[in-house]
């Protein structure tokens, strides 16, 4: 695999979470303009929602800019794999929850009556859920869009663009990379500790709650020992003399498309602040 | 110009609990010269990484040190003409002084490259010294393109700033850190342990790009390394270090061969090294004896019991990546496996779907009995089967060595006595005993290593997976580790041992599985891995230093089957110590086994052919058909091994169709002067059988020895299977082979070689004299006339150095002759002509007895 770079386009990234074509419009944008219009949308959306009868038509129109997104940059199959499910039935129960706990409208598609009170499923109340939930879901995939979208170090570099201190910004990128590090010496003591035969005790709640506590002691030792390896790493590239950095290749600045997805960013918010 | 200079200098690691911790650093003196490449070895714990951290000034000048640190540093460290780190006044007004950290101009390579990646593209990687150099972007962006080329990844640029780090193999990982370093222009580079943490493809990647920067840069380099391989590669100089200070500084040549000091001080040495402790070079083994003749004693596997089956076994993981296709694989209870490949090839994946870890994707197993169709049932495996992880940091768990030990005693419901009385044993096996109350956190590597598998071993599993049981230790922990094991193994554990290191293979293992990109390509012994060029290079494989030797002794004829270890190597010079016997067979020996072995074979019924074993079997063979009343003879090349020793069983029949079955009744009578293992003229039987089911074989030897596998049905005489019998016809041969080999013993050939040669012989010997004389270019073959003119082509091909010795057959000639210098012998002229003639060669070289 790590070969193929040598030869072949890179044809993906490695981002927060999984990765994403290489090639993509959305993977490519600048991260600051992706994060203003995560932003602006979740406050479109947050504008939409909270009204009494939610724009149900504006927020499909962002679940489907969402979903259209994930496909373009190739992250779709992985939200399909691990969140869909998840997402789907923990959207429904949500609905389900809402029309059961606001009793509105007055044209019922169906009530029931328990004991001695009457639950009802309206017409107003199935599209206020709907448009509710179609928010929510627009949100979390809008959310997912750009975790799944976004390289670590494209977060570090917008925190540079936005002139934030240089030590902060190091930090940032050091407890990213630490992240990245301990999820997978946490993956490799998880089997570790399997291989001691704690799966066997996996159906008693109070033994699996104290395997976990247990987890932290070689978590603890091997980060302790990360953390100096990396302590000493820096300081052989000469981190405790520099005064500041200079910029980097590769860095992302604005471009255009930047600045029309943030306008689109805005047209969107306007609209349902101003209907 | 001296870069490095250390004086006196001593450093003991702050220890805030009050306790004085011992010195890891003693009066280290030592200088390090400009452009020089500095080793610097010894056992774990010795001090080494600490040595490099003084120099590049981390300690102690990155560390927090106690009030009274003057008892802490002692001594001074002068780097590039500054002071690095000295201790200026006295009392109170003690302080500690220097440049403190050296970066940029000395740069730090460490051993795990996971933990040296600060940022999370390639392009950030290497930029990163650079920005804090405050380097403007356009030399910014030329001095990472050359540091890149420099370690060989200069075609990851294009796509520099969109690779994580995490992405690139193991030897890609640490040449980035070095092309990081190597962009800040370094005066000096300490590579501390570069390849220890690599597979071996890595360390092959690593190990040309320090050979790149050796020879294409005056940088001054130092290098941690247990691999003497590499040290002996590379250093000008080589020190030691033990228990913080420096015992031996020289020549890797020097150190490595001074036996007392590499085993005081657990030092790995080249393979080569541990003959020394058995042989002084006076004592060295004289090759007086065919060496041919040796067969090293290996363990078998028998036909036991399968304790691990897959069946088409696969696994995908989420992303789909398929990390094992269709494992076929069964493993026999109480057998020792190794388990070899690249990173990433699915030797891991494989373990733990095997210790229950993880399920397969699809098809069946059957571990120890149980066939993990369910979660519940998979759960079970880890009580049958212990994994013991890599890196034992990974696998603590609680804060007492006995709580340890404990904790999979408890996930097994063992409680009470039995679960005291398992940990006592335990402790007393991996020597822990003393520790029991002490916290795992603080033990040393060796010591945790050896508690990871006393915490495996309690459950008293079947089968232990034990995963680079020796990477990152000394040879002495290496070897506690690998004692424990075989224990194990004796009594009855099936062991898995994942391993990248082959000396280790060859040492212990009799089975080898080889992974290549989820699929099994090799299964098999160490020895047919270690000569199978093809896996070796699919996988990225280097076969031990004791098999180097083999192949080229099995090359020039000195050995038959490789030796893979430094045991064997042994085994093999005890053989040629106790081989002193010669036997001498002149030609008159062989008439007068000849004409014994005619009345024998009339006995039997005149043959009606006779088929000789190239070359040693044409004398007899002549002989034999003259005794005979002239049989049709006709010679086969036949070699149970090919030229480098692999077993082909490559035996050529070709082209005594004719002679077999021109009659359908009677035999054929094989002959050779020698049976010595068999084999070969076993795998000639079994051809001739298999080619001519319809036809008699009566096999005839003049001599014989008793381990042959094959009893002939016809021989002269018997001789012990540690006798070097030489003939009369080889005495160019042999002196040949005595010169180069051992010249003491050309005196004792001489003395017989001297003797004169009588009648027919005497004759034939001075033609062969005659004519060879006259040769002026060596032919490249010679062709022979079957029967009258063998002896005198095997004497001319002895005299001339001929290899090939073709007999002559007029359908067919086995030879490519046109246009080649041949030398054709025969009775006389008229045949030879003949021959000449149906070869189509023109005026070729002749030889006849009437010359």
């Amino acid at each position: 695999m790590a070969q193929d770079f040598q030869r072949e386009k890179k044809h993906r990234v490695k981002t927060i979470l999984f990765s994403a074509r290489a090639d993509s419009f959305y993977v490519n944008m600048n991260p600051i303009a992706k994060f203003l219009l995560l932003l602006l949308l979740s406050i479109g959306v947050v504008a939409s929602i909270i009204k009494p009868v939610p724009d149900v038509t504006y927020n499909v129109l962002v679940l489907v800019f969402a979903v259209g997104f994930l496909a373009e940059s190739g992250t779709i199959k992985y939200l399909v794999k691990s969140y869909l499910a998840l997402l789907v039935v923990a959207l429904l129960v949500m609905m389900m929850w809402w029309i059961l706990f606001n009793q509105i409208g007055t044209n019922p598609i169906f009530s029931i009556s328990l004991l001695g009170a009457s639950l009802k499923v309206t017409y107003l109340s199935l599209y206020v859920g709907i448009g509710k939930i179609s928010g929510y879901a627009s949100m979390a995939f809008m959310t997912l869009l750009t975790i799944m979208s976004t390289r670590d170090a494209d977060i570090i570099s917008a925190f540079r663009k936005l002139k934030m201190p240089f030590k902060i910004v190091f930090f940032a990128s050091l407890i990213a990379r630490s992240l990245n590090i301990m999820s997978d010496d946490l993956d490799s003591i998880r089997q570790a500790q399997f291989a001691r035969g704690s799966g066997a005790t996996s159906n008693n709640i109070f033994k699996k709650v104290s395997s976990f506590v247990m987890l932290s002691i070689p978590l603890t030792t091997s980060m302790i020992k990360r953390s100096v390896d990396m302590g000493f790493a820096l300081e052989s590239r000469g981190f405790s003399k520099s005064k500041g950095m200079s910029g980097f290749i590769g860095e992302k600045s604005m471009h255009a498309s930047d600045i029309m997805v943030i306008a689109f960013g805005v047209f969107m918010l306007a609209v349902p602040v101003l209907a | 110009m001296v870069l490095v200079a250390i004086r006196d200098f001593y450093w003991r690691y702050p220890n805030f609990t009050g306790i004085k911790s011992d010195y890891a650093l003693k009066g280290i003196n030592l200088e390090i010269n400009e452009g020089e490449f500095f080793g610097i070895t010894g056992p774990s714990g010795s001090g080494k990484t600490t040595l490099c951290y003084a120099i590049t000034g981390l300690i102690p000048h990155q560390l927090k040190l106690p009030p009274h640190f003057e008892e802490n540093i002692r001594g001074e460290i002068n780097v590039l003409g500054k002071t690095v780190t000295k201790l200026e006044g006295t009392g109170d007004s003690v302080k500690l002084v220097g440049a403190g950290s050296m970066a940029p101009e000395v740069g730090l390579v460490m051993q795990d490259p996971e933990s040296q990646f600060l940022s999370m593209s390639v392009m950030n990687e290497v930029s990163l010294g650079l920005q804090l150099m405050n380097i403007g972007k356009e030399e910014m962006e030329s001095r990472i393109r050359e540091a890149l080329d420099m370690v060989g990844l200069g075609e990851l640029y294009a796509n520099a700033d969109k690779i994580h780090p995490s992405e690139l193999s193991g030897g890609q990982k640490q040449r980035l850190v070095i092309a990081s370093l190597l962009a800040m222009k370094p005066k000096i580079l300490i590579l501390d342990e570069p390849t220890s943490d690599l597979d071996p493809k890595g360390k092959i990647e690593v190990v040309e790009t320090i050979t790149k920067l050796k020879e294409a840069s005056k940088m001054t380099i130092i290098l941690v390394e247990h691999n003497p391989d590499v040290m002996m590669r590379f250093a000008d100089r080589l020190a030691v270090l033990h228990e913080g200070s420096l015992v031996a500084i020289g020549k890797p040549s020097e150190i490595y061969s001074n036996r007392e000091l590499t085993s005081r001080y657990n030092i790995y040495t080249p393979e080569v090294s541990d003959l020394s402790e058995y042989f002084s070079i006076d004592e060295k083994p004289k090759l007086e004896i065919p060496t041919t003749a040796f067969s090293v004693k290996r363990e078998t596997i028998g036909e036991k019991l399968p304790i691990i089956s897959l069946n088409d076994v696969s696994f995908s993981y989420e992303d789909g990546t398929k990390a094992l296709k269709n494992i076929n694989l069964r493993i026999e209870k109480g057998s020792l496996v190794a388990l070899v490949g690249q990173n990433g090839s699915g030797k891991s994946t494989l373990s733990k779907i095997i210790s229950g870890i993880l399920a397969p994707t699809s098809g069946t197993m059957e571990i120890a009995g149980i066939k993990p169709r369910t979660k519940k049932e998979r759960l079970k495996l880890p009580f049958h089967v212990s994994y013991v992880f890599q890196n034992p940091d990974h696998q603590i768990f609680t804060r007492s060595v006995t709580d340890e030990i404990n904790y999979s005693l408890k996930n097994a419901g063992i409680t009470g006595d039995e679960a005291r009385e398992r940990i006592e044993e335990i402790l007393k096996r991996v020597g822990l005993s003393d520790k029991a109350n002490e916290d795992p956190v603080f033990l040393g590597r060796g010591q945790k290593r050896r508690l990871a598998v006393a915490s495996s071993i309690v459950l008293k599993p079947e089968i232990l997976i034990v995963d680079e049981p020796t990477t990152g230790q000394d040879y002495r922990m290496s070897m506690e580790i690998m004692e424990i094991i075989k224990r194990l193994n004796n009594d009855g554990v099936t062991v898995m041992l994942i391993t990248h290191d082959m000396r280790l293979v060859a040492e212990y293992c009799r089975r080898v599985l080889v992974m290549s990109k989820g699929s099994l390509i090799f299964d098999g012994t160490p020895e047919s891995l270690f000569m199978d060029e093809n896996v070796l290079k699919l996988s990225s494989l280097a076969e031990p230093q004791s098999v180097r030797i083999s192949k080229g002794m099995i090359r020039t004829g000195v050995l038959e089957e490789p030796l893979i270890s430094a045991r064997e190597w042994l085994e093999f010079f005890n053989f040629l110590k106790s081989k002193t016997k010669i036997a001498f067979r002149s030609f008159s020996d062989i008439e007068a086994s000849a004409a014994k072995m005619a009345n024998a074979i009339k006995k039997k019924g005149i043959p009606e052919s006779i088929i000789y074993v190239e070359r040693g079997g044409m004398v007899l063979a002549s002989m034999l058909s003259e005794k005979l009343g002239g049989i049709a003879v006709q010679g086969i090349s036949a070699s149970h091994y090919n030229e480098i020793g692999v077993v082909t069983k490559d035996v050529n029949i070709w082209g005594i169709e004719n002679l077999v079955i021109k009659k359908k009744s009677g035999y054929s009578l094989v002959v050779d002067e020698l049976v010595d293992t068999g084999k070969t003229l076993e795998r000639i039987m079994e051809e001739l059988h298999g080619k001519f089911p319809n036809h008699s074989f009566l096999t005839c030897t003049m001599l014989a020895k008793p381990r042959s596998t094959i009893k002939p049905d016809i021989c002269a005489e018997d001789v012990s299977d540690d006798t070097w019998v030489v003939f009369d016809y080889e005495q160019y041969e042999a002196i040949k082979e005595f010169e180069k080999e051992n010249p003491a013993m050309l005196p004792e050939l001489s003395r017989y070689f001297s003797k004169k040669t009588e009648g027919q012989y005497a004759a034939i010997c001075s033609t062969a004299d005659g004519i060879s004389s006259k040769v002026q270019k060596t032919p490249e073959a010679i062709i022979y006339e079957s029967q009258s003119s063998l002896v005198l082509a095997r004497l001319l091909s002895d005299r001339l150095s001929v290899k090939k010795l073709i007999s002559f057959d007029s359908n067919k000639p086995a030879f490519a002759v046109q246009g080649r210098n041949v030398m054709l012998v025969a009775k006389d002229k008229t045949s030879a002509t003949r021959m000449g003639v149906a070869l189509g060669l023109k005026n070729p070289e002749i030889a006849t007895m009437k010359d």
